[in-house]
């Protein structure tokens, strides 16, 4: 222990060391996205492959056996290794940070969790090194297609192991974050003075901390049943516990992003947030919703109570309405000022948005009957978790790029970026609802030439190398502006509202000097009014 | 903050859950449904008021952290624990290559703890 530490000051770490083993939140959060990136660049090398065969009718790239395999990899990749993970991440970095807490909670907990979300996402890729290639059960190993008879492959063993483990990590690193934002918060930050951002984190970790252990324990059970050739549980008991854990994870990867375009676009309007008490409400409410409508996933097993998972799905509408009235509020009377983190938080709110009207579709029995397993669904989820939370993720990263790091991205190229995935992205998924609805089956690495389909897919397929293309740009962006390295000062986009904005870019070590003082969720704001005369809010 | 106050936000949630739960009840759903939802009630109330009675835990921003900048036993645990459960997988030798790692891990971070205490009642008594 050093003696800056006894003081209640300290330096950072430096060296190989630092970069393995840091307690510092900022530091554990830096890593969990990078990270969370790179298995996302492994994630859309797959999708790639996949698009690629799909251009024509007929096995061209890979085999089936291959593209089973890289379609269950790519969305475990995407799902526990990227957007659940990354979204915690921005928790770890950010929300000791928003409440004016020195540390997070349980540091060294943090850390593990980094380490096993790592190790988790190593031992899942691990099946590609296996004699048989890794598991091809879909990301949910679907049961009883995971069963040992059906998927005997060591890579189906790894992938049930590494889901364990990753998502334990997460599950600790966002017990972190929760005890934070609960328990470490600057004595004069009550309830309601929360960050938007933060209280999105709050009701994200709830949903991580209750539903994420029964996945943990859902895959031992099946690693128990596949190693012994004994049966625990049935399929339908088997879709219960998964469906437990995985519908509440497509929110996991959605209400961090909800806050963070809220604070993208308090910022760049130049207004305070615009319904905070109905937004903290609406987001809690959504996240309890989220854990009770696990059984829409099941209404085509006839095993699950329709009407009641129909309605609380349905009933979803009502606290996203309220987040969608409250952002648009947000923007209505504001002075904009036009960025990328605002063009990327617009193409959240539009996409996400068709994303959402189409899952009150499927959130109808009769029409999910008729949706079920076509190419409807994946458009569907990819307007959600494309289409919402990775263009919210960018919201994300170009609005808190500078005060990670410490200089600017890049805007002209951040522009770029934006419109060459608002282009691909659609080219690529909107054609997706109508193959669905002239019957294209989805998971499959063939399809018969039926009128108009290889046109279609061939236009996807471009629209796919579009998106790669907008990636690549990105990584340009993020050399170059490394080059020039254009410094940030504190407050780096001349309006934050929030504690963060207080701290140095990037934060020391201990986050704070001083804490300003804290009146509302909008603390820095109410500073400037008070500096200019302005009663407060 | 009172701790009432501070468990408001689990505790709400949790009963907005059982409301849920109950709801579920009248459409005379499956048995794996109800335990569910009840599970997930009752656990989500249990925490809040776990949260309710614990008193640790909170701490002002200006408060001294006796954690360190850095915790290779941490690291050295995880990726102990994780190369153990792979070798369940893999084979024994992995499994017994895994659990030494995290024992030397455990050790390490018992060492840490160790020093923290040790670190804080100087403080103190300073």
């Amino acid at each position: 222990m050093s003696a800056t530490a006894a003081a209640g000051v300290r330096a950072p770490a430096g060296g190989l060391l630092a970069l393995l083993a840091s307690t510092d939140h900022k530091s554990v959060g830096r890593r969990l996205i990078g990270v969370s990136v790179a298995f996302f660049l492994a994630g859309g090398v797959m999708a790639l492959l996949m698009r690629t065969e799909l251009a024509q009718p007929g096995l061209q790239v890979v085999s089936t056996d291959v593209y089973n395999q890289l379609f269950s990899m790519h969305g475990s990749v995407m799902i526990y290794l990227f957007m659940t993970p990354i979204g915690l991440a921005l928790g770890v970095y950010l929300v000791p940070l928003q409440v004016g807490a020195r540390e997070i909670a349980g540091p060294r907990w943090a850390l593990g969790g980094l380490w096993l979300d790592v190790m988790g996402g190593l031992i899942m890729l691990s099946g590609f090194l296996t004699v048989d290639g890794a598991a091809s059960a879909t990301w949910i190993g679907v049961d009883p297609l995971s069963r040992a008879p059906n998927t005997p492959s060591m890579g189906m063993d790894m992938w049930v192991l590494g889901v364990a483990v990753a998502t334990l990590g997460q599950t600790i690193f966002a017990a972190c974050v929760l005890v934070t934002a609960l328990r470490r918060r600057t004595p004069d930050m009550t309830l309601l003075r929360i960050p938007v951002f933060a209280w999105t984190m709050i009701a994200t970790c709830l949903m991580v901390v209750f539903a994420f252990p029964v996945l943990v324990g859902t895959m031992v059970m099946l690693w128990i049943e596949r190693q012994f050739g004994v049966q625990i549980a049935d399929p339908v008991t088997y879709q219960h516990l998964f469906w437990f854990y995985g519908h509440p994870v497509v929110y996991v990867m959605f209400f961090p992003f909800v806050g963070a375009v809220g604070e993208v676009f308090a910022n760049f309007a130049a207004r305070r947030f615009f319904g905070y008490r109905f937004f903290v409400v609406s987001i809690l409410a959504f996240a309890g919703l989220s854990m009770t409508v696990w059984g829409h996933h099941m209404f085509t097993s006839g095993q699950v109570e329709d009407k009641y998972f129909a309605l609380t799905s349905t009933m979803l509408v009502l606290p996203a309405g309220i987040e969608y009235f409250d952002l648009i509020g947000t923007l209505w009377t504001g002075r904009i000022r036009w960025s990328a983190a605002l063009l990327f938080g617009l193409g959240f709110l539009l996409q996400f948005l068709i994303g959402g009207v189409t899952g009150i579709w499927v959130a109808a029995p009769t029409i999910d009957q008729h949706d079920n397993n076509s190419y409807i669904v994946v458009a569907h989820f990819h307007y959600t978790l494309f289409g919402g939370s990775a263009f919210g993720l960018f919201a994300a990263v170009y609005y808190w790029w500078p005060k990670i790091t410490g200089w600017y991205l890049g805007e002209r190229l951040g522009r770029l970026h934006f419109w060459l995935w608002v282009i691909g992205f659609n080219v690529t998924f909107l054609p997706m609802f109508w193959l669905g609805f002239d019957g294209m089956t989805r998971r499959i690495a063939d399809y018969p030439p039926h009128p108009g389909w290889a046109t279609v897919n061939l236009v996807e397929t471009v629209g796919a190398f579009v998106i790669a293309l907008g990636m690549a740009v990105f990584l340009l962006n993020l050399a170059l502006s490394s080059l020039r390295a254009r410094a940030a000062p504190a407050d780096a986009w001349a309006g934050g509202q929030t504690l963060e904005w207080a701290s140095d870019s990037p934060p020391p070590r201990h986050n704070f000097d001083v804490v300003p003082p804290v009146r509302s969720y909008a603390p820095l704001w109410d500073l400037r009014a008070a500096a200019q005369g302005a009663a407060p809010e | 903050m009172s701790a009432l106050r501070r468990s408001l936000p689990v505790a709400a949630w949790g009963a907005f859950l059982l409301a849920l739960a109950v709801v579920a009840l009248i459409f005379r759903p499956d048995s794996q449904t109800v335990v569910l939802g009840f599970g997930l009630a009752v656990s989500v109330i249990v925490a809040g008021g776990s949260v309710l009675r614990a008193r640790r835990g909170r701490r002002a921003a200006g408060d001294v952290e006796y954690t360190p900048d850095l915790s290779v036993a941490t690291v050295v645990a995880a990726v102990g624990v994780s190369l153990a459960i792979a070798g369940a997988e893999a084979g024994t030798w992995l499994v017994a290559i895994g659990l030494g790692v995290a024992v030397a891990g455990v050790g390490g971070l018992v060492r840490e703890l160790r020093a923290e205490r040790r670190e804080r009642t100087r403080v103190r008594t300073r």
